[in-house]
């Protein structure tokens, strides 16, 4: 048997609305979603009987879609995929060994949700982009470099590429610090991660107070006026996951 | 407006939330966890991080193109 935890919430006056949508999506989903408490903490939770036999991207949409849908009516902490216990007293186990930490999360993020700012290039010719925003300055290149030996010739490659990296940094670091000023009016609250590609200039998530929502929708209109070359994209929102770093020995 | 703006995003919000329920949020690890079907999580998250790399490419060229 294992115990498929989706979410830790805190116990409070909503309890009964989100016990109601609880059962009603697991009717929808055909998953026994149950709850658990432990003093002012809850677990969200399933029981599979028997052995989970595939991981496919279906589970993943899932899961995340339990998650998603529990996040409408609370504020909760949501699980990585792969949060298995085997048995109710190492659920309680867990509970109880962070109980600290899990509420001090919780009481961190309450009324918050996350928003994803992914900002591309939209076009291959990126080095047109980052001349037309920074001024198309032609390559200066030094006498020493000068000449048409084969290792004059290297070094003035290197030299052209680590110039092009040079203005390709600087232009991403401008448009990083456009993206900060509008997003720090609302939060401090502001994470970038590793861009997975070179078509990628910024890839960050926010977390804001709900009733910011709007105001951040009009800081990334903002932010598209100054940078019409690029793709703005924003998604959300998300249960805080990226602002609920805990890690369960 | 919203509406269109989340459709167009559909694609990228699944990748988000993949990205999310498999390398973010609460991690618990140690001898309380087991793995699902002997495969290592961490190799099931890398494949699809490279999937969402080469989905979120061929959304790029797509926009590029529109």
């Amino acid at each position: 048997m294992s115990l498929i935890i989706y979410a830790l919430i805190q116990n409070g006056q909503k309890n009964s609305s989100i016990k109601k949508c609880i059962d009603t999506f697991s009717e929808e989903i055909e998953i026994n979603l149950k709850i658990i408490n432990y003093k002012e903490l809850s677990a969200v939770f399933s029981v599979e009987v028997q052995k989970v036999e595939k991981a496919d991207k279906a589970d993943f949409i899932k899961y995340a879609e339990i998650i998603d849908k529990i996040s409408k009516t609370c504020t909760l902490l949501p699980m990585r995929y792969g949060s298995l216990v085997t048995s109710y007293d190492d659920l309680y186990a867990l509970l109880d060994k962070n109980y600290s930490a899990f509420l001090e999360s919780i009481h961190k993020i309450n009324g918050k949700e996350e928003y994803s700012v992914k900002v591309l290039f939209s076009s291959k010719n990126q080095d047109n982009i980052i001349n037309n925003n920074l001024g198309d300055v032609s390559l200066k290149v030094p006498n020493i470099l000068m000449g048409t030996s084969d290792s004059k010739q290297y070094l003035l490659e290197k030299y052209k590429k680590h110039t092009i990296e040079e203005r390709r940094n600087k232009y991403i670091e401008k448009l990083k610090l456009s993206f900060l000023d509008e997003v720090r009016k609302l939060t401090e609250c502001v994470e970038f991660n590793k861009t997975l590609t070179s078509a990628f200039i910024i890839d960050a998530v926010v977390l804001i107070e709900k009733y910011k929502k709007e105001k951040l929708l009009e800081g990334i209109d903002n932010l598209r006026k100054m940078y019409p070359e690029n793709n703005i994209i924003i998604t959300g929102p998300w249960p805080p996951y990226n602002f609920v770093n805990i890690n369960i020995q | 407006m919203q509406n269109d703006f989340y459709d167009i995003n559909k694609e990228i919000t699944i990748l988000d939330a993949l990205d999310r329920v498999l390398t973010k949020g609460v991690v618990i690890t140690g001898d309380i966890v087991i793995s699902v079907a002997d495969i290592d999580l961490i190799y099931v998250g890398l494949r699809v991080l490279l999937s969402s790399v080469e989905t979120m490419k061929k959304n790029q060229r797509l926009i590029d193109i529109s």
